[in-house]
């Protein structure tokens, strides 16, 4: 299998960085005028699109598990405090969302503000902060989640009514 | 912070610094690990593949680039794997039984969840091992052409070849389905 590069192989080279600097500026003179190697660009584009369209997800304890492997009980503490700030941070932007889309469409300036909203947005900034607070290791991949997408649910069908009422 | 001052301060037993790091390459590890074996049997490679980066952090040369010591230590961890794995699928009929077959063998069955997934899982399995790993090293790994020819041990030209080849067999093999 050992072959001279060919333009193929130039092209993986530029495309990768790995031409140096003269090289790579002759090869983009080139690659002006070569259909060929132009296609080959395009392969190796094709290629990174598909290998990323493809990528794995880990499972969410996978890392958690392999650095409480690893470090023991600080692998574990590192990773809770990492998915805790993560939590806090989401939900700090799902509040500052919450206000901005109150702030959007203000309950006073809407006559036909529905009954019962500013019950369930109390409610939702009081899950939010219960949510911040209940976050724990064990809890958080599971709970979040489910929370998270009860949360966005209860946004949505709020945001709905508020668009309609405005339409009224 | 680049990988490779965060693997300097593991390198002194920042734990923290290497958690980053796992955390930036898990996906990567995975998606490499997938497609060469089974979900289960790349699970379970990535977490000793964790143990193996901390444990032998103090062999890694800051003047390198992580990811290529990094997914050289994988893949020869997952190599490892695969030939204990064979040496007991070929243990005399009494030991047998203790073979845990493998609920779901051959990378095919690495990304089921999505259809690209599988579609590429498909495609893979026309190239041979050295082309399918030297295409997930350079599009799952990131490494440069020359940091896979010195992780196989094999010449440029060959791993530029092995490239070239992957790339035609999977274009055709995918173009052929859906083109």
């Amino acid at each position: 299998m050992d072959e001279e590069p060919g333009h193929e192989e130039l092209v993986f080279l530029y495309h990768s960085g790995e031409l140096p600097q003269a090289g790579r500026e002759r090869f983009e003179k080139h690659l002006a005028s070569c259909d060929q190697c132009r296609r080959s660009l395009e392969d190796l584009s094709w290629a990174s699109d598909l290998a990323r369209e493809a990528a794995v997800r880990p499972e969410a304890g996978l890392t958690r598990r392999a650095l409480a492997r690893t470090l023991g009980e600080d692998g574990v503490r590192i990773w809770a405090d990492r998915a805790r700030s993560m939590g806090m941070g989401l939900g700090l932007a799902f509040a500052v969302g919450l206000f901005l889309l109150r702030t959007a469409h203000p309950p006073e300036k809407s006559p036909a503000w529905p009954s019962g909203l500013d019950t369930e947005f109390s409610e939702l900034d009081r899950r939010l902060d219960r949510l911040d607070a209940d976050l724990s290791l064990d809890s958080w991949n599971v709970e979040f989640k489910e929370n998270w997408e009860h949360l966005g649910r209860s946004r949505q069908g709020l945001k709905s009514q508020l668009d309609e009422q405005e339409e009224v | 912070m680049t990988d490779e001052d965060l693997a300097k301060q593991a390198k002194e037993g920042d734990h923290d610094a290497f958690a980053e790091l796992v955390r930036r390459y898990q996906g990567r590890l995975l998606s490499f690990l997938c497609y060469r074996a089974s979900r289960a049997v790349a699970e379970d490679v990535f977490q000793d593949i964790c143990v193996k980066w901390w444990t032998h952090m103090k062999s890694y040369e800051p003047t390198g680039r992580f990811a290529a010591w990094a997914f050289t230590i994988a893949r020869r961890t997952l190599i490892d794997h695969s030939r204990k794995e064979r040496g007991r699928r070929f243990l005399p009929l009494e030991g047998a039984a203790e073979i845990v077959a493998d609920p779901a063998p051959g990378p095919s069955r690495a990304a089921e969840s999505s259809e690209i997934g599988e579609r590429l899982a498909r495609a893979l399995e026309d190239l041979s091992d050295e082309q399918r790993e030297t295409f997930l090293l350079r599009e799952y790994a990131g490494l440069s052409f020359k940091e896979i020819a010195a992780a196989q041990g094999c010449s440029l030209n060959t791993s530029l070849a092995r490239m070239r080849y992957a790339l035609l067999k999977l274009r055709a093999r995918l173009e052929a389905r859906h083109g």
